[in-house]
Order: structure tokens, then sequence, then C-alpha cells
């Protein structure tokens, strides 16, 4: 059996000292460490530090979910947003078969077309961790990555979860980051477009708890009010009622639709999601790609287009559509060839 | 060439059917659904609808959400066509809901397509009888639809009645006119309204003076329009992105690892992102019971009552908190109290699905002494940990938290149970109990005074402010109490899971013993009473394990009877005779016995898939052999398969096979919901491992209703079981879960098998088994009404108010 829950906790306390220019010492369950003056201070804590974990034991240097000191390395650590940067290497490069990797993916809607000449090239991509808050009766948190090519815009976030299998060599001098405004832009409008699918399927059950909840509520409070009228009318039909109590009542009960409607909307209000999306750190890539020309031909019109095949993904990367924006794997080649999705075109 | 184009244009889209495609196709979709929001929002009605119905065409997967739109759009807009069509596309996929038929229906009614109405009246139908609804509404919904089927049908017959009269060019005036039609049944309409429906029918000489025809609208009691889904809005952070992205300098890989953990950490310490669900095993944990966990948590602190209704799954619950807590190194001593029945069902379930060893008071072997309760995780009887030997160790120590099942055995503040809890020093305590109040509100107050001393002031405070008088269970201050109530009970109801599962339906088959089947039964239940007459409590286990075999089939017993030979234990020498004759009987008979012959016969006459449950293996072997004789193919799964071989197992019985044979284990964890029958070969007497077995494949996913054959021999102790549990109290088509609250009242600290058992060796003649029997299956009627009771009780007082 196996409560250990403390893996995670261990080398996030490692690292972190370490990254911060710390020492540690692994010393069985327990850690020995010897902070800088200026992370000691940060954290409260002493220079030395005999750390443990778990809620048993003694002393300022106790890790476990809650634990004070746990908090404070956790906001530190999250106050800065690293920026890394790395080139990707492979040993192989796919030079071939690519006419099938491409029948495979796209769907030509209007169109047929080949494989022209290949290119291998190198290729930038933007990396972007980015936490997101969602907000509404209650709150959720999480972390969204979205990976960008930066050349094409194209969304390619699948990249993410076959970086792990890939060699990376890292930039260990600090150099300047500096993407034009422009760039970033465009950048924040695909986060934005993007966050909006990603997150709709990460919080479809947050979503859904609350607009169950808000109907809930709702019909909670329609219940009320009916009831509240109903007897408000039936106490009008009492004799010995003054005529001006009456149409002091009256109005009263005139004003209930619109009571409801204030109390409905707050609800409303009360119960919208609103996400915060905030960038958390960020890796800036360079790839081996190949480039692939490839000809196109509409009945008379032809075109050639590029595509690029990503050894990340084993794949080819989507193409963008010129009207929408939205990647497409369906192109239709609408006036002057104009790349199209199935949407726009 | 052309031709050929086409039809290979039309293969393509298979080939992109991947998840990518999935997701760029639900991207759009979400886009224009989106826009079509905003349009809506705007008022430019006809613009919505046109994005409303572009996301639709990109079909993405939540594709209901933009049916739903559909319909409340198309209601604003008053284009029945619209309403229509979303009503349509839910019916299509699954999502409209119950009360949405009847309107549904009617609109469709309206545009005269009365076969199409019919069609979807049986499917209201069939969603009807799975709705959790009381039994005079039911009835009554049930036989309004009926009444406009029946109206559809006359109006069929009437069409083409009339068409037929259209066909005679030459008919009397009289025979064109349509005949008066019928009222539309569930509607009521004034005569003078009638009347001018009549007027200009006669006009016009056609069939529109019809009255709407109208299925009771669940929907209108309402008198509301349903909300709109409440709007998400994503804000970005631009500074976070121009800071970083614009000026700032490369850092070292390990630092952005670094500051993504302190992310993830952050999550986990504010309960966010629960912990647990990757490690349990065998769980399916749903929407809900995640929520709740959350709950419990984050705004229960720990401290809450899950009054969820039975069969959604409280104990998962309360696992998936403990769980949470240990892995957060919140909790590292626990004390469990269950009811004595269900220890080991607790500590099977903990060790199977959670990973965690509890010491138990079921362990054999085990000595309950102090010791045992300091150990960190205990598992104990309520009526072990209140006992006078070990109240003062139990009360003794502190734990982190304390679990109590079936926590309505709390209610009542004078028993030694409220004062064991109440003594009982914990951090964290959580009450499982579907029926929180049984009797009176002070009940409920002395449950809530334990989890939150205070909560709810005094007992006099309390009944003055929120008791009736002469009314015990009617509450006064309804909403205030709510309010106090809302801090520390959640109650999920099936309307909430929306657990949609078929019902299911059993078939005892009664088999006549042939030839020596009779003599062997009756010979063994002679065997069982003389040893226990002896007076050894010891053999009490081998002796109901004796009788079940000989109630499974003559091989597994005789594989038992050969091991007891093989013993030497100086008790058996006096009955060593009788249990050779026994063996030696089992072995004459062969594979033909009358329950082989009904199973062969069952399987031959029914279609479909089945599942063949048997207890031990000889009978599993016993079947086998009878099935390969008679040139039947099937497949068998059990214990002592690696799990390679079970996995081919199941794949064959899914892909080919029409029969699995398995032992009680069969198919844990695995997916047999593409089978919808099964064959109980012998009957367990515990009614939770017959619920069990049931469940492998009554579960979430299954589409069809499930058959359950109940196989028993006459005269059988088995017999007598499902005489109870079938005919009396109806437990094969009950939700999973309420046969436990039902025997829970009965047995007291007695399993259901120990009193079937007594009953049957303690009895002098078959009418005196016959007497007894018949004595405990009214007992047990009474506790179902009880049951009953209480739960409409709780219905009334709770309702849905605690749900998440």
């Amino acid at each position: 059996m196996n409560y250990d829950g403390d893996i995670d906790l261990r080398f996030f306390t490692r690292d972190f000292i370490r990254t911060h220019g710390g020492v540690v010492e692994d010393q069985g369950l327990a850690m020995d460490a010897v902070l800088p003056e200026e992370l000691a201070e940060e954290l409260s804590v002493s220079e030395y530090l005999n750390l443990q974990f778990g809620t048993e034991g003694q002393g300022e240097g106790k890790i476990y979910y809650g634990s004070p000191l746990l908090e404070k390395m956790v906001t530190v650590a999250r106050e800065q947003i690293p920026v890394t940067s790395c080139s990707l290497r492979f040993d192989y490069l796919k030079t071939a078969g690519f006419d099938r990797l491409i029948q495979e993916r796209f769907h030509f809607r209007n169109g047929v077309g080949k494989v022209g000449k290949t290119a291998p090239t190198l290729s930038e991509y933007v990396l972007l961790h980015c936490s997101y808050l969602a907000q509404s009766d209650e709150q959720k948190e999480g972390l969204l990555t979205r990976v960008y090519n930066r050349e094409t815009f194209v969304d390619v976030s699948a990249m993410a979860d076959g970086l792990a299998g890939v060699e990376m060599d890292f930039t260990d001098k600090a150099t300047p980051v500096s993407l034009s405004r422009k760039e970033i832009k465009r950048i924040e409008k695909l986060v934005q477009n993007g966050a909006k699918i990603a997150l709709a399927i990460e919080l479809k059950d947050f979503e859904a708890s609350m607009n169950r909840r808000y109907r809930r509520d709702v019909k909670n409070l329609n219940e009320y009010y009916t009831a509240l009228q109903q007897e408000m009318e039936k106490n009008l039909k009492r004799s010995g009622l003054s005529e001006s109590l009456i149409s002091d009542r009256k109005e009263k009960i005139e004003l209930i639709p619109a009571e409801l409607a204030a109390k409905t909307d707050d609800l409303f209000k009360k119960y919208s999601i609103r996400i915060k999306l905030k960038l958390g750190g960020a890796m800036l890539l360079k790839s081996p790609v190949v480039k692939i020309f490839f000809k196109v031909s509409v009945g008379r019109k032809k075109k050639t287009i590029t595509l690029q095949y990503n050894p990340v993904m084993k794949s080819i990367e989507p193409l963008q559509c010129r009207q929408c924006g939205f990647d497409t794997f369906k192109p239709f080649f609408g006036e002057n060839m104009k790349i199209l999705c199935p949407q726009c075109g | 060439m052309a031709k050929k184009k086409k039809s290979k244009r039309k293969k393509t889209p298979k080939k992109h059917g991947k998840p990518k495609d999935d997701y760029a196709r639900f991207k759009r979709a979400y886009y224009f659904f989106n826009k079509g929001i905003k349009h809506w929002d705007a008022g430019r009605l006809q613009q919505a609808l046109i994005c409303i119905l572009k996301a639709v065409k990109a079909k993405p997967p939540e594709i209901h959400n933009m049916f739903e739109a559909l319909v409340e759009l198309g209601r604003e807009m008053e284009r029945k066509d619209v309403v229509l069509q979303g009503y349509a596309g839910l019916l299509r996929t699954g999502h409209l809901a119950v009360e949405e038929y009847p309107p549904y229906i009617n609109s469709i009614i309206d545009e005269k397509k009365y076969n199409e109405a019919i069609t979807i009246i049986k499917e209201y139908r069939r969603k009807l009888s799975w709705k959790d609804l009381p039994k005079k509404e039911m009835v009554k919904q049930l036989h309004q639809a009926s009444s406009v089927e029946q109206y559809c049908k006359d109006q069929i017959k009437r069409k083409q009645s009339l068409k037929k009269g259209g066909k005679k060019k030459k008919t009397p005036e009289k025979n064109v006119q349509p005949r008066r039609q019928k009222k539309r049944p569930g509607q009521s309409l004034n005569h003078s309204a009638i009347k001018s429906e009549q007027r200009r029918s006669a006009k016009v000489g056609t069939e529109k003076q019809k009255p709407g025809p109208s299925v009771p609208d669940n929907k209108k009691t309402d008198n509301k329009k349903k909300p709109a889904a409440i709007p998400v809005t994503i804000k970005l952070d631009n500074e976070s992105f121009f800071s970083t992205l614009e000026k700032s300098e490369t850092v070292r890989p390990e630092t952005l690892h670094v500051t993504i953990d302190a992310h993830r950490i952050s999550f986990r310490n504010s309960f966010e992102n629960l912990i647990c669900p990757p490690l349990l095993h065998n769980v399916e944990s749903f929407w809900y019971q995640e929520e709740t966990v959350r709950k419990v948590l984050k705004t229960f602190r720990g401290r809450a009552m899950l009054a969820d209704e039975v069969g959604l799954g409280k104990t998962i619950e309360a696992g998936m908190v403990l769980k949470e807590y240990i892995e957060r190194g919140m909790v590292k001593s626990v004390l469990i109290l269950t009811p004595t029945p269900l220890v080991s069902q607790w500590q099977e379930e903990l060790q199977v699905k959670f990973d965690l060893d509890f010491v138990s008071t079921d362990d054999r072997g085990v000595r309950i002494n102090d010791e045992f309760w300091r150990r960190p995780f205990v598992l104990a009887s309520i009526n072990q940990a209140k006992s006078k030997k070990n109240f003062s160790n139990v009360t003794a120590r502190q734990y982190d938290m304390v679990i109590v099942d079936e926590a309505h055995h709390l209610k009542n503040r004078n028993t030694l149970n409220w004062k064991l809890v109440n003594s009982l020093k914990k951090r964290f305590l959580l009450f499982l109990t579907a029926t929180p109040v049984e009797n009176n509100l002070i009940e409920l107050y002395n449950l809530i005074t334990l989890l939150k001393p205070g909560l709810l002031k005094t007992a006099s405070e309390f009944k003055k402010e929120f008791m009736n008088q002469g009314d015990a269970v009617s509450p006064r201050n309804r909403t205030r109490l709510r309010s106090l109530l809302d801090q520390v009970m959640i109650r999920n109801t099936r309307a909430l899971a929306a657990l949609n599962i078929p019902p299911r339906f059993a078939q005892t088959v009664q088999i006549n013993p042939v030839g020596e089947e009779l003599k062997l039964y009756e010979m063994v239940t002679s065997l069982a009473c003389s040893i226990n007459e002896s007076g050894r409590r010891m053999n009490r286990m081998l002796l109901k394990n004796l009788l079940a075999e000989a109630g499974s089939s003559p091989r597994a017993l005789s594989l038992t009877l050969r091991r007891l030979l093989e013993r030497d234990d100086d008790w058996l020498n006096d009955f060593r005779d009788r249990i050779e004759v026994i063996r030696n009987l089992c072995r004459s008979i062969t594979g033909e016995t009358g329950k082989n012959k009904a199973l062969g016969k069952l399987l031959k006459n029914t279609r479909g898939k089945k599942i063949v449950f048997v207890k031990y293996i000889g009978s599993m072997d016993e079947i086998s052999d009878y099935l390969s004789w008679h040139d039947v193919s099937f497949v068998t799964f059990h214990g002592s398969m690696s799990n390679r071989k079970k996995d081919e197992a199941i794949e064959s019985f899914r892909d080919e096979k029409d029969i699995l044979i398995t032992t009680e284990i069969g198919g844990e964890g695995r997916n047999l919901q593409f089978c919808h029958q099964m064959i109980n070969y012998d009957l367990p007497w515990n009614p939770m491992k017959i619920e069990q077995r049931i469940g492998r494949i009554h579960r979430l996913g299954q589409q069809n209703e499930v058959m359950i054959y109940n196989f028993c021999g006459k005269g059988s102790l088995e017999e007598y079981i499902l005489e109870i549990l079938d005919k009396k109290i109806n437990m094969f088509e009950m939700v999973i879960g309420e046969i436990d609250m039902i025997l829970g009242r009965v047995r007291g600290e007695k399993d259901f098998e120990d009193m079937v058992y007594e009953i049957w060796v303690n009895s002098d003649s078959p009418e005196m088994r016959g007497r007894e029997f018949a004595k405990l299956g009214t007992r047990i009627k009474r506790s179902k009404t009880q049951y009953g009771n209480t739960r409409e009780l709780d219905e009334k007082l709770f309702g849905d108010d605690y749900e998440l």
C-alpha cells in the first residue's frame, strides 16, 4: 500500500531550492537544505532547513499540501513567467511518403494535387503554458498548453504531447525574447480562440454544474414568486380592506414580475462563468521540418501551396483558412485559389 | 469516370475520422454557435438561426446543445419547423428529456404526421417507465400517452378511409365529408370552441376542425420558460503576454519546470483538481461523485452528511474523500463504523478499489483488543465498537477521520450508537445515509448536531424554530432550515445523476429434479441437519457450503465431499458412511440433470448473448461438459485464469460466442454491457452477491432491458429464497442498493444467508420450513413498506434542494 503522496512535493522542493541558488541534500525521508539569504527571507525561514514531508514532525521545514512553507514556495515560483528556448534534434527526418500522409490527412474538396518538391528546413514554434481561473458560483483552476507555428500561425498544440520523446538542446545563455507586438497580438487571438474550444471540453462538467444550479435556483425563484403572487391576490379578496390599501397592494402585485426578472438576472450574473487566462510560462522552439510544395489544380487553375511536415507530430500541419483564420484539413479553393475552410467555402 | 471520382470522394472522409478532425469540427461548430448566440443576444434571430444551423452542420460532439438552442430559438421566432428540427435532433442524439416529449409529440400531431407521432409516443412511454415517478403519476401519464396514441391511430385510419372514399369519384356528398372527429384525449376544449372549429371545417370541407392534441405537458406545469444557458467569457491577461514575450530573457529549462509544477501543486492545494481518480481501480467515478468529493473537501471542509438516493454510490464518494485526504497527507488515521453485515463488503471495496488496507472486526484470527484499536486504519462493526469491552478503547484515541455508514442508526441521541460517535475524537467526519429522517425531524437534528454541534442550536430552540406542533415531519421556516443544512448535507438524486439505465426483469425457472437428484438433495439436507444437531458451530460454514453446492450441481458437491472425506477430524467419523453414500450418489448422476436440460432448452429457445453465472468451478465444469456434448459453443471465465486469458475470453464472447460461463468474479471491472441476458444457474444466498452479478450487465451503458433467469430446484432452499426475494419483494426489479436498505431493517446483526440457513436446518418438517420462510417473507415485505415510507418522507423533505 503506497500512501506516499509526497513524491511530487519532494521533487518540486528540491528543484525549487536548486533553481533559486540553494543546496539540497537527501537524508532518507527528509532533506537538508541551505538557502540563499534572499530566498530564506522571502520564505520567512532560516537559511539552514531540515525539510520533512508529511504532517508529522516538527519545525518550520514541514512540507505537505496546505503547509505554510509549501504555499510560500509555490507563490514565489508562480510570480515568474519564465521563457526558455530550445532546438529540437532528430536523428532521422522523413524524406518520402508525403503523398500518402497528405492523402490520409487532407481532403481537397474541389481540387486535386500532387507533391512537387520537398525541402528540409527549420521552423519556429511557440509553446505557451497558460493558467486559467474559471469563476462562477465556485471557481476552478488549471493549466492549458497551446503550441503555434510562428510562421503560419496554425495551431499545432498536439506537438506538446510529442515533445517528451524528442531530444531538446536548451540555450544555457540568457538571450533576449523579443517578439513583435503584431505577432504577440496574433498569438493572443489564437490563444483566445483555441482556449474557447479547449476549455469548453475541460470545463464541461463545471459549466454543466453551474447551469444546473442556475436552473434550479431560477425554478425555486419562480415558484416562490408565483406562490407569493397567489397569496397576495387571495388576500385582496378579504373583506374590510380599504380602497387605498387595495390599490397599494395591487401596485405591489404588479411589481412582482419586475422583481422576479431582476432576481433572475442576479442569478444569471452570479452563475455566469468568467475565465481569466494568464500566461504562466513559454518555450520557444526551433525544429527541423520538411516543406512540401504541393501542386493543386482546380479545373484549369493551378497553384502551388506549401505544406509542412512536423516530425514531432509525425504528421502534416493544417492549412489556415484565409477568411476566418481557422485551421483546416479540408480546404476549398475559392476565387483566386484562396484557401477556405468548409464553413467559409 | 465521374462516378469513380464520386465514389472515391465518398470514401475519403472515413479516413479523416480521427480525433483531430473531431477537434476541428468542434472548433468550427463552437465558432458558429457562439456567433449565433451573439446574434441571438442582439435580437438578430434570422442570422442567429443561420449560424446555429451551420454549427449543427459541423456535427460536433456536443451537438445536442445546438439542438436545444434550435428549439428555444424556434420558439422565440415562432417557427415550428425550427422547433421540430431541434426536437428531432435531440431525439436522434438521445438527449430529448422526458419532459420535452409531450410538446414535441403535440407539434408533430399538429403537423399531422401521425405515424411519426406514434413512434415517438412509444419511445416516450419507454422513457417514462425508466423515470422515477410516483406510481400514480406514472400510470396517469402512461394512460394519457396511450390515449393520444390511439387518437393518432384513429386519424391514420380516417385518412385511409378518406383516401379510399376519394378514389370512388361518385360517392354521395356525406361520404366525402370527413366524419366528425374524436376529441383529442387530454384536451378540454370548451363547447363554443368546438362549435366554431366545426363551423370552419364545414366551410372548408377539410379535416381542419380537429382540436389540438395534447399529451400531458410536464413542462407546462412550470408555466415558465426554461432559462437559457449561462454565458462563458474568456479574458486574456494581456500584460502577462506582452511583458513576457516582448521584452524578457530566456532562462534555464529547470526554472520553467519548477514554475509549471508550482501551478499544478497550487491547484491541488486548493482541492480544485482531485488527485485520487487516477489512483482508483475498477471505479467509474461519475461527474456528480467527483463534484460531491470537491464539495466535501472545499465547502464542507471534511464534515458532511452524504445523503444521496440509494444506488448512486455513497461508498465510492466516501472512499474518494478518504483517498484524497490520505494522498494529500492530511489523514493518517481512520475509523470506519458500519453495521456488522457490511464490514466485509467495505473491507473488500477499500482494498480492491482504493488500495487501502484496513484491519477489521471481521478479520479471521484477529483479536479485538487494545492493540487492534490502536491500528491506524480500523474498520469496525458499530456494535463491536460500542460494546462495553471496546467503548473506552475506541474513544480513547484521536482519529483524523471517522466515517459512519448507514448513519441513520445514530438518529436517537439516547442510544449507545449516538453516544459512541459523539465521544470519538475526530477531525473529519462523514455520515452516509440515504434516509436521514425516518420518523421525525429530531432525528435529523441529532445527526447534524454530531456533525456540527450548535449549527441547529439546542433541541428546544430547533423545535421552536423549525417544527410544527402535531406534525413532526413538516418543517417550518424551510428556507432558513435549508440554508443551514446546506452547510453540511449533500443529497444527489437519480434525476440529477441521469442514470438512465433500462429496467430489468426476472424469470424463475423452476426445475423438477429427475432421477436420483431429489434423493441427493434430501440426503444432503438430512446430513446437514444431523451435523448441525451435533452442536458443532464451527461447521456452520461447511454446512452452508454443502447445501449451496447441492443447490448448484452434483459435481460441485462431489468435490467438496471428497475433500471432506480426506480430512482427519474426529467428529467426521460419525458421518463418514453417510458422506460416502452421498458422494457415490453424486458420481452416479450424469450430466443429463434436470437443471442442465433446462439450461440447454433455454439457450436454444432464446436469442442473443447470455452470461451463465455459477458459484462453483465444479458446476462450471459440469455445464461445460454438457454443452460440449451437445455441440453448443461457449466460453468460460474464472478467477484462476491469467489476465491475458481473461481478456481473450471476454473478446471471444463479445465477437464470436453467444454464451459465457463465469464464476462470481465474472468480468469484474470489464465491460459486459453488450450482453443483456443472464442466467443464475445457481443462486447466492446473499442478496448482495446477486446484485453484484446483476451489476455486471445492468449498469451505465446498457442499452436494452436486462433479463435475468433464475434457476432453482423444486423444494430447494433456493426456491424459498426466490419466493421471498422475487415474488414477495420484487428484488430483481428494484434499484441497486435498495435490497440492503430493506434487509438492514430486518436482519439486526444477522446476515440474510444465516437467517435462511437457520430456518432450513432447524425446521423439523417441510411444513415448518414453509411456515418459517413465510414469516420471514412477511417481515421482509413489511420492511420494504417501511423503507418505502421513509424514502417518500425523505423525498418530500429534501427533494432536490441539496443536490450539487
